[in-house]
C-alpha cells in the first residue's frame, strides 16, 4: 500500500468526528460572530450594525457588573477548588485502609447534575427549615436569609460550586501525587525535611504540571458555569450572582435580543481562548505524542 | 509488632480524623437528599431537621409518579438521550482515535490540534445561534438535537482517552494481519475494536454520565417532548405554587442513583485517564 493511499484511509476515519464538529460547533460559532454584528431582534428588520452591540454591552453597567461577578466567581472559586482539592488529594495520598471507598465518597459530588445540585442546596440553605441555618443556630448564629442578600447569596453560590468541583481537581492532582517516586520522598526525609517542608518544597513542585492543568481546566469550566447558578439564584438577588453566562442567557433567551446576546458570547469565547491557549498547546503535544 | 501496631494507629489518628471531615463534607449534602426522600413531607419541613427519617416511607416515590406524570416521560427521555449519545460517541471516536494513534503525518497532527482547540469553545456561546437555526429546522425539543450536542462536546476528550489506550496495543499484531492480506478496515474492526473493549466500556460510561446529568442544553432546547429529568426537576423547584419537596427529593434520588453508580464503575479508569490525558507529555 502506498503512503498516499494509506493516508487517505486514515483521513476517512476522521470524517465522522469532523463532520459533527463542523456542523454542531464551527458553523454555529461562525454564525454567532455574524449575529453579534447584526441588529437581530424580533419585530425589527435584521441588519448589520457593525460594532454597535459590543458598544452597547460595554456601556451597560449591568454587563460590567456581570463581568466583575464572573471575575470574582472564577478567581475565588478556582482558588478554593484548587486549595481544597489539593489538600484532600494530599491527605488521601497517604493510602488509608478502605482507600477505594474513601475516594468514591470524595468523588461523589461530581455525580450530581447541576439541577440536583441546585435543588438539594436550596433546601440545605433554606432559611426556615434548612439544616445549615439550624446548625448555625445551635452555634448561636441568628438565621441567615442566604438568598436575599447579595453577599450571602454569593458566598452560598461559591460554597456550592466549590463543593461540586473539588473532585475535578482531585482526579487531576491525586494521580500525580501517587506517581511521585517514593525514593524522592525518602531522600527528603533523610535530609531532615519536616512535613511542611516536604509538602511545600518537594511534593508541590513535583506536581506543578498537574496543578497548572487543573488551574486552567477549572478556570475554563468556571467561566462557563450556568446551570448551577440558574437553579440556585437565577443571578439574583439584585444581579449579585449574575455572571456573564447568565447575562448572555437573559439577553437572548429572556429578552430575545439575540445580537447583543451573541456579542456577549463572542466576548466569553475570546476570554476562554486566551486562558485556554496554554492548555491547547499541552494537550496537542499529548495527542500527537512527542 | 505488638508494640508497633497500636503506635501506628495512634500516630495515624489525626489523619483519620481529617479524612472523616473530608468524607462528611463530601457526602452530607447527598445524604440529606437521600434521607429526605424517605421522610414524610411534614418531617422534611420539620424543625429541627432530622438526620434519620423518623418513619422511613416510600410514599414520596409513589406520589411523585402520581403527581408528576411527566417525570416518567422525562426519565425515558434522559434514558434515550443517554444511550444514543453513548452509541454515537463511540462510533465516531473509535475510528478517529485509531487514526490519531497510528498515523503521524502532519495532516493528522494539525487536525488533532484543531480538534482540541475547538473543544475549548464554551457550549453556551453556540446556544445563541443554534436557537434560531434549530427552530428553522424544526429540531428544537427533539432527542436528536441533544444527542448530537452531547456527542460533539464529549468527542475530543473521549478520542484523547481512547488514543492513549490504542497507543498501548502492540502494532506487531496488526502487521501480522497485513501480511495475511487483511485491509485496514478489517484490521480496525477485527483486531483493534475487540482489544479496545475496556476503554470503550469506560468511555461510554463517561459519556453516559455526562448526558444523563446535562442541564444547560436540555434546559435551553427542550420543552415538553424531549425534556430530560434534570430539567424537569429544576422546574419542580422553580414552581410558583409552592415546592413539593417530597416529590423533588424522590425525583432527585431517582436521577442521582444511576449517576453515582456510573461514577463508582469508572472511578479507577477516571483517575488513570485523567493523568494520561492531561498531564503526560
Amino acid at each position: 500500500m502506498t503512503l498516499h493511499k494509506r493516508n487517505i484511509i486514515g483521513i476517512s476515519l476522521l470524517i465522522p468526528i469532523f463532520t459533527l464538529i463542523f456542523f454542531v460547533i464551527v458553523i454555529p460559532e461562525a454564525w454567532a460572530i455574524v449575529m453579534s454584528l447584526m441588529n437581530y431582534r424580533p419585530g425589527v428588520p435584521i441588519e448589520f450594525v457593525g460594532t454597535d452591540n459590543y458598544r452597547r454591552i460595554l456601556n451597560d453597567p449591568n454587563f460590567m457588573d456581570s463581568f466583575l461577578n464572573t471575575l470574582r466567581f472564577v478567581v475565588l472559586g478556582v482558588t478554593l477548588q484548587i486549595c481544597l482539592g489539593t489538600a484532600i488529594a494530599l491527605l488521601l495520598s497517604r493510602q488509608f485502609w478502605g482507600q477505594k471507598l474513601w475516594i468514591a465518597l470524595v468523588l461523589a459530588p461530581m455525580a450530581m447534575s447541576p439541577a440536583i445540585l441546585g435543588t438539594t442546596w436550596k433546601y440545605l440553605f433554606n432559611s426556615e427549615f434548612g439544616p445549615i441555618n439550624y446548625t448555625l443556630f445551635q452555634m448561636g448564629v441568628e438565621p441567615i436569609y442566604w438568598f436575599t442578600r447579595a453577599n450571602t447569596a454569593f458566598a452560598a453560590l461559591l460554597l456550592v460550586y466549590t463543593w461540586n468541583h473539588i473532585p475535578g481537581v482531585f482526579i487531576l492532582v491525586y494521580p500525580a501525587l501517587i506517581s511521585i517516586p517514593t525514593e524522592l520522598i525518602e531522600a527528603a526525609k533523610i535530609d531532615g525535611a519536616n512535613r511542611f517542608e516536604l509538602t511545600w518544597y518537594v511534593i508541590l513542585p513535583l506536581i506543578k504540571g498537574a496543578l497548572l492543568i487543573a488551574i486552567i481546566f477549572r478556570t475554563i469550566i468556571s467561566l462557563r458555569a450556568f446551570g448551577e447558578i440558574l437553579v440556585l439564584t437565577k443571578g439574583g438577588p439584585f444581579r449579585s450572582t449574575e455572571v456573564m453566562s447568565i447575562y448572555l442567557y437573559k439577553e437572548g433567551f429572556v429578552y430575545f435580543s439575540w445580537g447583543t446576546s451573541a456579542a456577549v458570547g463572542v466576548i466569553i469565547l475570546f476570554v476562554t481562548v486566551i486562558i485556554a491557549s496554554p492548555q491547547i498547546r499541552l494537550l496537542s503535544r499529548q495527542m500527537i505524542g512527542d | 509488632m505488638s508494640i508497633k501496631l497500636p503506635q501506628r494507629i495512634l500516630s495515624n489518628t489525626p489523619y483519620w480524623f481529617l479524612l472523616a471531615i473530608v468524607v462528611l463534607w463530601s457526602v452530607a449534602p447527598i445524604y440529606f437528599a437521600i434521607s429526605s426522600s424517605f421522610k414524610i413531607p411534614k418531617e422534611i419541613f420539620g424543625y429541627p431537621p432530622t438526620y434519620f427519617p423518623e418513619e422511613a416511607t416510600l410514599s414520596n416515590f409513589k406520589r411523585l409518579f402520581e403527581d408528576v406524570p411527566e417525570f416518567t416521560r422525562a426519565l425515558r427521555n434522559s434514558g434515550i438521550v443517554t444511550v444514543f449519545s453513548m452509541i454515537l460517541t463511540i462510533t465516531v471516536c473509535t475510528p478517529a482515535a485509531y487514526a490519531f494513534s497510528r498515523y503521524k503525518s502532519p495532516i493528522f497532527r494539525r487536525s488533532a490540534i484543531l480538534l482540541i482547540a475547538i473543544r475549548m469553545f464554551p457550549p453556551l456561546v453556540i446556544s445563541v445561534p443554534l436557537f434560531p437555526i434549530l427552530n428553522e429546522l424544526n429540531l428544537s425539543d427533539s432527542h436528536i438535537t441533544l444527542v448530537l450536542l452531547y456527542t460533539t462536546f464529549q468527542a475530543t476528550i473521549i478520542t484523547l482517552i481512547m488514543k492513549s489506550f490504542i497507543d498501548g496495543i502492540p502494532i506487531e499484531i496488526e502487521e501480522a494481519a497485513y501480511v495475511d492480506g487483511a485491509t485496514m478496515y478489517q484490521v480496525f474492526i477485527r483486531i483493534i475494536l475487540p482489544l479496545s473493549r475496556p476503554v470503550i466500556v469506560a468511555t461510554a460510561i463517561m459519556v453516559g454520565s455526562y448526558a444523563w446529568n446535562e442541564f444547560q442544553f436540555g434546559f435551553l432546547f427542550t420543552s415538553t417532548n424531549a425534556r430530560t429529568a434534570p430539567v424537569l426537576i429544576a422546574e419542580m423547584v422553580g414552581s410558583l405554587t409552592g415546592v413539593q419537596w417530597g416529590n423533588v427529593f424522590a425525583a432527585s434520588v431517582v436521577q442521582l442513583l444511576p449517576a453515582l453508580l456510573f461514577l463508582w464503575i469508572i472511578q479507577n479508569q477516571l483517575i488513570r485517564d485523567m493523568t494520561s490525558g492531561a498531564t503526560k507529555g
